[in-house]
C-alpha cells in the first residue's frame, strides 16, 4: 500500500500532467498517466499492487507490500521513469496506428482508476514497451532474419490484435505481467501474448546477461539494437549496466531485455517526454539513436517493426543502452511483478514460448527468440525475489535516465527515424498501444494463471522449492525448471489434467544453481520475507558506485542512482562483484556494454549459459558457436523433455530439431546431462556429437572411452581430390573431406614430384599424415609419408617439423612396418648427437643398434659424426660432413657453425704464431670443390675470411702475402657473433624470409 | 603338491593371522615384516600358500574374529596375492599386493611410532620385485610393462608418507633406493630428481642419520646419475662415499660401485691396481687400463668395441670413449721420452711424421691433417704444454712438465 501511497502522489502529479505532462515529467507524471490508463480502477490496483499482489495472490503478498515500500522511497524517481516509459507508451500509443490511442485509452483507464498504481502502471507500460523493444531485440538476436521475420509476423497478428505485440511485449515484462496481466486481461485476455510476453521476459532473464549480452546485446546494438537502442536511451543503458552488474549478473541481463523494451517504451514517450528529460541524458541517447537506426531495418516491415522502429528510432542512437536501460526496468518489472506470479506467468508464458519455440518454424523465429526471453524470465524470476526491489529501483533510477535520456533520444529518434512508424512517437505508440492492448491479454493470462494454476500444481512447485529452500542458487535453477514444466504443461493443454501430485520432481543440475547463485535473493520465499527495504539498503550503496562509474549518467541519474546504490549493499551482491567491475567497464563503453554483460556472464555465465541451456535458449544457436548450440540444445532439450510424449510437441521437435542436426542424436545424452555442469554437458554433447558422425552411438554417451570401439568409428574416407590444403581438425572429420588410401598415394606421388615450395609441400603432407590419422592407416603408405616429410624437413632445416615425423616413424618401425630404417637411424643419431646432446639418450640409441645396423653406411657414418663430435675432431667433423650419405649432411649443416667455432678457438689456443687461412678453409670445410676446381677453391677462402673476420679473428699477411691467422692475437678475441639473422623468438630457423629463402 | 587336509590348511591360515595380529599388538616390526615378504620363498609363506589354494574361503577366517577382521583390508588381499604368487600369476599378485600395500599404508600413516618400519621395507620391496615379476610376465605374454611403472607411483606415495617430521623419516631413504631403482631399470632417471632434491634439500633429513645401507645404496646411484652428467669430480665423490661405507662382506655390491668409480678415477687420471679389477671380476677394464698405460690406441679401441654392449649398457661407454685423448697424450709422451733419450736438446720438438708412424705402427691410419688436429686438441685441453708450428709441422713442447698430470681433475672441456 504504501506503493499505493506514493504512487497516488506521483499519480497526482502525474495526472496533471496527464501524458502530455508525463512526457514533459518523465517520472512522476508519466508513471502517474500510465499508471492511471494502465490499470483502471480494480486493476490499477492489481498493477500497483502488481508486484506486491502477484506475489501476494501467487507466493505471499506481503513481500509485495515490501516492495511496495522500496519503491516508495525510490519511488519518485522511478515513477518518474516509469512514468517517462509510461508517457512514451502512453504517446506511443496516441501516435501509434490506431490501435494505439485504444490502448492508451484503456491504459488511461487502468491509470486513472489506480492513481497510485497509475505510476505502476506506467511502469508497467514502460515496461511493456521495454518487452516489446526486447522482442524486437529478441528477434535480431536470435537469428536477425527469423526472428525479425517472426516478429514482422507477430507484429502483424498481433498489431491486429494490438494487443499481441504489445502483449508480447508486455509478456515481456512478465514480471509486470502480473501487474499487467490484470489490466491485460481485462483488456484483451490475448493468451499468447501473456505467454509470449512471459516467454520475453524470462527469455531475457535466462538468457540473463550471457546470452543477452552475447547474442541479444550484440544483435540489439547491431541489428535491433536500434530498436533497442532507440528505446533505451544511452544512459539508461550505462545505469543499468552498472545496476546489473553489479546487481545480478543474471537478472542485469534480464532485466537489460526488460530494460530495452522500456527503453523503447521510453524512447516513444521521449517523444513527448523526451524534452524534459533529454537534457540530462542527451549524449547517450544520441548515441543510442544512430545505432537504433540500423535496427529498424533489420525488422521487418510489419506493425512490430513498425513499432519497434519507433522506438529504435526514438532510442536507436541509446540502442544500447536502450536494452541496458530496459532490461533494467524490465527487471524492475520482473522484480515488481511477484515472483511466484512471475514465475507463474514466466512459466505459462514459457509455455506458451517453448510452444512459440517449437512453432519456430513460421513464427519460429519470434517463438525461438522469445523462448530465450522465456528462459531469462525464469532466471528472473528466480533472482527476482531480492532483486525485484533493486530493479525496480534500478529500473525507477533508471528509468529516470533513460527517460531524459530517451527524451533526448525520442528526439533525436524521432528526428531521425520517426517518420515513418513514428510519426515518430506515435508509430511507437502504436506499438505500445497494441502492447498495452496485449498487456491486458497478457495480464488476464498472468491472472489466469495465478488463479488458474491447479492447487495441486501449486503444490508441487512448493515441493520442489522446498528441496531448496536453503539453496537459492538451486531453487532459482529450480524456478526455471519450473517454469519449462508449467509452460509445457500448458502447451499440452495438461496443467489442469496433470497430476501433479504425483509428477516427478526435477533435479536441478549444480551448474544451475550456481549460475543462480548470484540471485540469493532467487528464493521467492526470501523475497516474500525480505522487506524491499532491505533490499535497497544493500543495493545502494552498489548503485552509487556503479553510478559513478557510470560516465553518462546525469546528475539526476547519479543522484537517483545514488540511493538505489546505497540502498544496495555489497555485501549481498559480494557474488556480484565480478559483474560489477564488467558493469563498469560496460558502462565505460557503450559498445563494450554488450561485452560486458557476456563478460560477467560469462564466469557466471557459463553457469548461466547451462541455466539457459536447461530451459530455454534456442535462439542463442543461430549466431553462437558450437558450444553455444550445445548448450542451446541442451536447454532445449531440457525444456521440451516433459514434452516429448506429446504429438504435437513431436512433430515441433522435428522440424525444429533440423536446424540442430546432432540435436537428436544428443538428445539423451543431454538429458542425462542436464542435471550435470554444463561443462561437462558440452563435453560431452561434443564428444557425442562427434560419435555422432559414426552414426552408430547414440548411446555412446553412456560409455566409456575406453569401451569404444574405435575401429566401428575410423572414418573411411570419400574424398577424391588430390590435393588438399592443411586445417586443424576442430571436430570430427568429415568423411567427404578424407581422402582414401588410393588417393592418399597420389596425393604423396604428386607432392614428393611438386616443383612447389617447401611450404606448400608441407601443407600437403600434414594433410595428407592428418587423413592417415584420421583413417588410422599404419603401413607402408604410412612410413612412407612420414619419411618423404621428414627428408623434406630436414633438407630445410625444419627440425619442428622433422622431429614429429622422426618420432611417428620410431613408432613405426617398432610395428615392424618396412621403411628405409637404417637411414632414420643415422638420422636419429646425428640428431641426438648434434642437437638434443642427451647422454642417456644416445647410450640408449646406440645400445639399440644392431650389429646389421651398424654395418650401415649412414649409421656408420652417423657413429663417426659423434665420435668426431665428442672429441672435438674437427678435421674429420668436416671430411664426414662433406661424404655424408643420404640426408645426413642436412642435419650436420646444423651444427657446423658450432664446430667452426670450436676450430677456430682450439687452433687459435694451440697454434703458433700463425696460421694460413687457406689452410683453415680447406679444414674447416669452407672450400666445397677445392680439389677440381680453382675457382671454388678461392670463393672458399673468401668465406673462410669473411667468417674468421665475422668472429673476431685476428688476421695478419705474411711476407709472401698469404693470409694468415694470428692465433696469439686471435685466441683472445674470437666470439660467436649473434647470428645477424636472428629472430625475435630466438630461433633463426623460422624467419619468414630466410625459410622462404631456402624453401623456394 | 602334497595333499593337504582342510584341517591343516585351517590350521595354518589361523595360525599366520594370529601371528599377523600378534605382530600388531606387540608392535613387533620384524616379525611383521617377515609375514609379508612374498617374494622370500619362505618356508612358512609356501605353506600357507598352499593352505590358501586349498582352503578357499579364507575370507571367513578373517571375519570371524574381530581380531582379524580389522586387519581385513591387508591380509585379505594378501592372500590373494600369496595364492597368485604361488600358482605362477604374477601379474595379479602384483595387482593384490599393492591393494594389501595400500591399506597397510593407510594403517601405517597412523601410527605414531616407526616400529612398523621394518615391514614397510619388506613391502617397498616386494612392491618393486613383483612388478618387475609382473612385468615380465606381462611382456612375454606381449602385453605392454606397466606394473613397475605403477609400482614408482605407488612408492612415491610411500615416500610422501614418510618425508614428513618424525620418526619415520628414517625409512625415506630406502624407499627412495627403491625408487631409484625402479627408475633406472625403466630408464626413467629424471624422475629421480624429485626425490634427490627432497632428501638434499629437505632440512628434516639429516643424511647421516639415515641407514648406513641406504646411504652406501643412495650414494650410489646419484654417482651413476653423476657420471650419466659426466660430472666427474662430484661422481668420484659419492662412489667413492659408498665404497668406502659398504659393508666389505658385500662383494658383489663393492663390484658394482667399482664398475662405474674406475671409469670416472680413469677419466680423472687415477689408473687401479690390477689386483683389484681381478678381485672384483672387472677384467673388461683391464685392457683399458693397459691401454692407457702404454698409450696404445689400438688396445683401447679394440677393449671398447670389445665390450661395447656392456659398456654402453651399464652407461660407461662415452666416459671411457673420452680416454681417448690420454691415450694420445701418453702417446706422445712417449715419443717424447724416446726423444729426448736419443737427443735431449731437440726433445721438445716432436715432428708430426712421427706421431702419424707411430700411429701407423699402432696400424691407425690417420694422415697428417687429423694428427695436426689431434695434438692441437691436446694441447688446447691442457694435456700437453706447448704450441704446433702449422709451417714446420712440429709440435714444440714445453721445457717444463710438458705433459702434465690430471691429478684427480678432469679433462677440459
Amino acid at each position: 500500500m504504501m506503493n499505493q501511497g506514493v504512487n497516488a502522489q506521483t499519480v497526482a502529479a502525474a495526472d496533471p500532467n496527464s501524458l502530455e505532462s508525463r512526457y514533459a515529467i518523465n517520472a512522476s507524471q508519466g508513471q502517474a498517466q500510465s499508471y492511471l490508463p494502465s490499470a483502471p480502477g480494480s486493476e490499477a490496483a492489481s498493477w500497483t499492487v502488481h508486484k506486491v499482489e502477484g506475489y501476494l495472490s501467487q507466493d505471499g503478498v506481503p513481500a509485495n507490500a515490501s516492495y511496495q515500500h522500496v519503491q516508495q522511497p525510490e519511488p519518485h524517481t522511478q515513477n518518474v521513469q516509469d512514468g517517462s516509459y509510461v508517457a512514451p507508451l502512453s504517446s506511443s500509443s496516441s501516435t501509434g496506428t490506431a490501435s494505439a490511442p485504444q490502448d492508451y485509452n484503456s491504459y488511461t483507464s487502468y491509470s486513472n482508476t489506480t492513481d497510485p498504481y497509475s505510476a505502476y502502471s506506467g511502469y508497467y507500460n514502460g515496461y511493456q514497451q521495454q518487452t516489446n523493444n526486447q522482442y524486437s531485440q529478441q528477434q535480431p538476436n536470435p537469428s536477425y532474419s527469423q526472428p525479425v521475420e517472426a516478429y514482422q509476423n507477430t507484429g502483424a497478428a498481433y498489431q491486429p490484435n494490438s494487443s499481441f505485440q504489445n502483449t508480447g511485449s508486455y509478456a515481456g515484462t512478465a514480471s509486470y505481467s502480473t501487474t499487467y496481466y490484470n489490466p491485460g486481461n481485462y483488456q484483451t485476455s490475448g493468451g499468447y501474448p501473456s505467454s509470449g510476453y512471459n516467454n520475453q521476459p524470462t527469455a531475457w532473464n535466462n538468457g540473463s546477461y550471457a546470452n543477452y549480452t552475447s547474442y541479444q546485446y550484440p544483435n540489439y546494438t547491431s541489428d535491433t539494437s536500434s530498436a533497442y537502442s532507440s528505446v533505451s536511451a544511452p544512459a539508461t543503458y550505462q545505469q543499468q549496466y552498472k545496476q546489473w552488474p553489479e546487481y545480478y549478473s543474471q537478472t542485469e541481463v534480464t532485466c537489460a531485455p526488460g530494460t530495452e523494451h522500456l527503453s523503447a517504451a521510453s524512447n516513444s514517450n521521449h517523444g513527448s517526454s523526451l524534452p524534459t528529460v533529454s537534457g540530462g541524458y542527451p549524449t547517450p541517447t544520441n548515441q543510442i539513436q544512430p545505432q537504433s537506426l540500423p535496427p529498424p531495418p533489420p525488422l521487418p516491415p510489419p506493425s512490430l517493426t513498425p513499432t519497434w522502429r519507433c522506438q529504435p528510432g526514438g532510442a536507436a542512437s541509446g540502442a544500447h543502452d536502450n536494452y541496458w536501460n530496459q532490461p533494467a526496468p524490465s527487471f524492475q518489472t520482473h522484480l515488481a511483478a511477484p515472483t511466484q506470479p512471475i514465475y507463474q506467468n514466466s512459466l505459462d508464458s514459457k509455455t506458451s514460448y517453448e510452444n512459440f519455440q517449437e512453432l519456430k518454424t513460421a513464427p519460429q523465429g519470434l517463438n525461438s527468440q522469445y523462448p530465450v526471453v522465456h528462459q531469462v524470465s525464469q532466471n528472473y524470476q528466480s533472482t527476482l525475489p531480492t532483486v525485484p526491489s533493486f530493479d525496480a529501483r534500478r529500473v525507477s533510477k533508471l528509468q529516470i535516465p533513460t527517460n531524459p535520456r530517451i527524451a533526448s533520444n525520442a528526439a533525436l529518434g524521432i528526428a531521425k527515424t520517426e517518420k515513418d512508424s513514428y510519426a515518430a512517437n506515435s508509430a511507437p505508440r502504436p506499438a505500445y498501444i497494441s502492447v498495452s492492448v496485449q498487456k491486458p491479454n497478457d495480464n488476464s493470462n498472468s491472472f489466469l494463471q495465478p488463479t488458474m494454476l491447479p492447487k495441486s500444481l501449486r503444490g508441487y512447485v512448493e515441493r520442489a522449492f522446498g528441496r531448496y529452500k536453503d539453496d537459492d542458487a538451486k531453487r532459482a535453477a529450480c524456478e526455471a525448471y519450473m517454469k519449462d514444466i508449467i509452460t509445457e504443461a500448458r502447451a499440452d493443454g495438461t496443467l489442469y489434467t496433470r497430476d501433479w501430485d504425483s509428477e516427478p520432481l526435477f533435479t536441478v543440475p549444480d551448474s544451475l544453481s550456481i549460475n543462480i547463485q548470484t540471485p540469493t535473493h532467487a528464493s521467492i520465499p526470501n523475497y516474500n520475507k525480505s522487506p524491499v527495504r532491505r533490499s535497497k539498503s544493500r543495493w545502494e550503496p552498489l548503485a552509487e558506485e556503479k553510478m559513478l562509474e557510470k560516465p553518462v549518467s546525469a546528475s539526476n541519474e547519479i543522484g537517483k542512482y545514488g540511493s538505489w546504490d546505497r540502498k544496495l549493499s555489497l555485501q549481498t551482491f559480494s557474488g556480484y562483484s565480478a559483474t560489477k567491475d564488467n558493469s563498469l567497464s560496460s558502462f565505460r563503453f557503450s559498445g563494450p556494454q554488450q561485452r560486458t554483460p557476456s563478460k560477467s556472464a560469462q564466469r557466471p555465465m557459463k553457469r548461466q549459459r547451462i541455466v539457459n541451456g536447461t530451459g530455454l535458449t534456442n535462439n542463442d544457436d543461430d549466431a553462437s558457436s558450437d558450444s553455444d548450440k550445445e548448450q542451446s540444445l541442451t536447454a532445449y532439450y531440457s525444456g521440451a523433455m516433459a514434452l516429448a510424449n506429446n504429438p504435437e510437441e513431436k512433430k515441433r521437435r522435428e522440424s525444429r530439431s533440423k536446424r540442430f542436426d546432432r540435436g537428436q542424436g544428443h538428445r539423451p545424452d543431454i538429458n542425462y546431462f542436464k542435471p550435470k555442469n554444463a561443462g561437462p554437458a558440452n563435453l560431452y554433447t561434443r564428444r557425442a556429437s562427434a560419435l555422432m558422425l559414426s552414426k552408430s552411438f547414440d548411446d555412446s554417451a553412456n560409455q566409456a572411452v575406453e569401451d569404444i570401439d574405435w575401429d566401428a568409428l575410423t572414418v573411411k574416407g570419400t574424398c577424391q581430390e588430390i590435393e588438399k590444403r592443411f586445417l586443424r581438425l576442430t571436430s570430427a572429420p568429415d568423411p567427404s573431406t578424407v581422402r582414401p588410401e588410393d588417393v592418399l598415394e597420389k596425393a604423396l606421388l604428386m607432392v614428393q614430384n611438386s616443383q612447389k615450395n617447401y611450404l606448400y609441400k608441407c601443407d600437403q603432407l600434414k594433410s595428407i599424415r592428418q587423413d592417415i590419422t584420421v583413417q588410422r592407416i599404419r603401413n607402408q603408405l604410412t612410413v612412407k609419408v612420414y619419411e618423404t616429410h621428414a627428408r623434406l624437413a630436414m633438407e630445410v632445416g625444419d627440425l619442428a617439423e622433422y622431429n614429429q615425423c622422426q618420432s611417428q616413424l620410431q613408432i613405426l618401425y617398432s610395428e615392424g612396418i618396412e621403411g628405409c630404417l637404417m637411414e632414420f637411424a643415422a638420422y636419429n643419431l646425428l640428431c641426438v648427437i648434434l642437437h638434443s646432446n642427451n647422454k642417456k639418450d644416445l647410450l640408449t640409441s646406440m645400445s639399440r643398434l644392431t650389429p646389421e645396423a651398424k654395418e650401415d653406411d649412414a649409421v656408420k657414418h652417423a657413429l663417426a659424426v659423434r665420435a668426431a663430435v665428442t672429441s672435438g675432431n674437427y678435421v674429420t667433423f668436416f671430411r664426414l660432413y662433406k661424404s655424408a650419405p643420404n640426408l645426413n649432411t642436412c642435419l650436420m649443416d646444423l651444427y657446423v657453425e658450432k664446430m667452426r667455432y670450436k676450430a677456430a678457438v682450439c687452433m687459435s689456443k694451440s697454434y703458433r704464431p700463425t696460421v694460413p687461412i687457406s689452410y683453415i678453409a680447406q679444414i674447416l670445410g669452407f672450400s666445397n670443390a677445392a680439389d677440381e676446381n680453382g675457382e671454388t677453391e678461392l670463393s672458399g677462402l673468401d668465406e673462410c675470411l669473411e667468417w674468421l673476420k665475422a668472429h673476431g679473428a685476428s688476421l695478419i699477411t705474411d711476407n709472401t702475402g698469404e693470409m694468415q691467422l694470428d692465433a696469439k692475437a686471435s685466441s683472445s678475441t674470437l666470439y660467436m657473433p649473434e647470428p645477424e639473422d636472428a629472430v625475435a623468438h630466438g630461433d633463426s630457423s623460422l624467419a619468414v624470409n630466410d625459410f622462404l629463402a631456402r624453401t623456394t | 603338491m602334497a595333499y593337504l587336509s582342510m584341517g591343516e590348511s585351517h590350521r595354518r591360515i589361523t595360525d599366520y593371522l594370529n601371528r599377523f595380529a600378534d605382530a600388531i599388538n606387540y608392535q613387533d616390526g620384524d616379525s611383521l615384516a617377515r609375514l609379508f615378504s612374498v617374494s622370500s620363498d619362505s618356508p612358512s609363506l609356501l605353506s600357507l600358500a598352499d593352505a590358501l589354494n586349498v582352503f578357499q574361503d579364507a575370507n571367513r577366517l578373517i571375519k570371524q574374529s574381530e581380531k582379524f577382521s580389522q586387519f581385513g583390508e591387508v591380509v585379505a588381499p594378501f592372500f590373494r596375492s600369496l595364492q597368485c604368487y604361488r600358482l605362477g600369476n604374477l601379474v595379479d599378485a602384483y595387482g593384490a599386493f599393492e591393494k594389501a600395500s595400500n591399506a597397510f599404508i593407510q594403517e601405517f600413516r597412523n601410527w605414531e611410532s616407526g616400529w612398523a618400519l621394518e615391514a614397510l621395507y619388506v613391502i617397498a620391496y616386494e612392491i618393486r620385485v613383483l612388478a618387475e615379476r609382473a612385468d615380465r610376465e606381462l611382456a612375454s605374454n606381449g602385453k605392454s610393462p606397466e606394473k613397475l611403472k605403477g609400482a614408482g607411483s605407488f612408492l612415491m606415495k610411500v615416500f610422501g608418507v614418510l618425508a614428513g617430521k618424525g620418526p619415520k623419516r628414517v625409512g625415506a631413504l630406502y624407499v627412495t633406493c627403491q625408487l631409484f631403482k625402479i627408475y633406472f631399470k625403466l630408464g626413467t632417471v629424471n624422475l629421480c630428481r624429485s626425490v634427490i632434491r627432497s632428501i638434499e634439500t629437505a632440512r628434516i633429513f639429516d643424511f647421516e642419520e639415515f641407514p648406513i645401507r641406504d646411504k652406501v645404496t643412495y650414494m650410489y646411484y646419484t654417482g651413476r646419475l653423476e657420471v650419466l652428467n659426466e660430472n666427474f669430480p662430484a661422481a668420484d665423490q659419492k662412489l667413492s662415499y659408498a665404497l668406502t661405507h659398504c659393508c666389505l662382506s658385500k662383494e658383489a655390491n663393492i663390484r658394482m660401485i667399482l664398475k662405474y668409480l674406475i671409469p670416472v678415477k680413469l677419466s680423472i687420471g687415477i689408473l687401479p691396481k690390477k689386483q683389484l679389477l681381478e678381485n672384483y671380476d672387472l677384467v673388461e677394464y683391464n685392457n683399458i687400463v693397459e691401454a692407457l698405460k702404454r698409450g696404445d690406441l689400438r688396445l683401447l679401441r679394440s677393449a671398447l668395441q670389445e665390450n661395447e654392449d656392456q659398456f654402453l649398457r651399464s652407461g660407461v661407454y662415452l666416459v671411457l670413449e673420452k680416454l681417448e685423448l690420454q691415450v694420445y697424450q701418453r702417446l706422445l709422451k712417449k715419443i717424447y721420452i724416446i726423444q729426448k733419450q736419443k737427443d735431449p736438446s731437440k726433445a721438445h720438438q716432436v715432428k708430426l711424421e712421427v706421431i702419424v708412424k707411430a700411429l701407423k705402427w699402432l696400424e691407425i691410419e690417420m694422415d697428417l691433417d687429423e694428427v695436426e688436429c689431434i695434438v692441437a686438441i691436446l694441447i688446447y685441453k691442457n694435456l700437453m704444454k706447448g704450441y704446433f708450428a702449422h709451417k714446420s709441422k712440429v709440435v714444440v713442447l714445453s721445457k717444463q712438465d710438458p705433459f702434465p698430470k690430471l691429478n684427480g681433475k678432469p679433462v677440459a672441456s
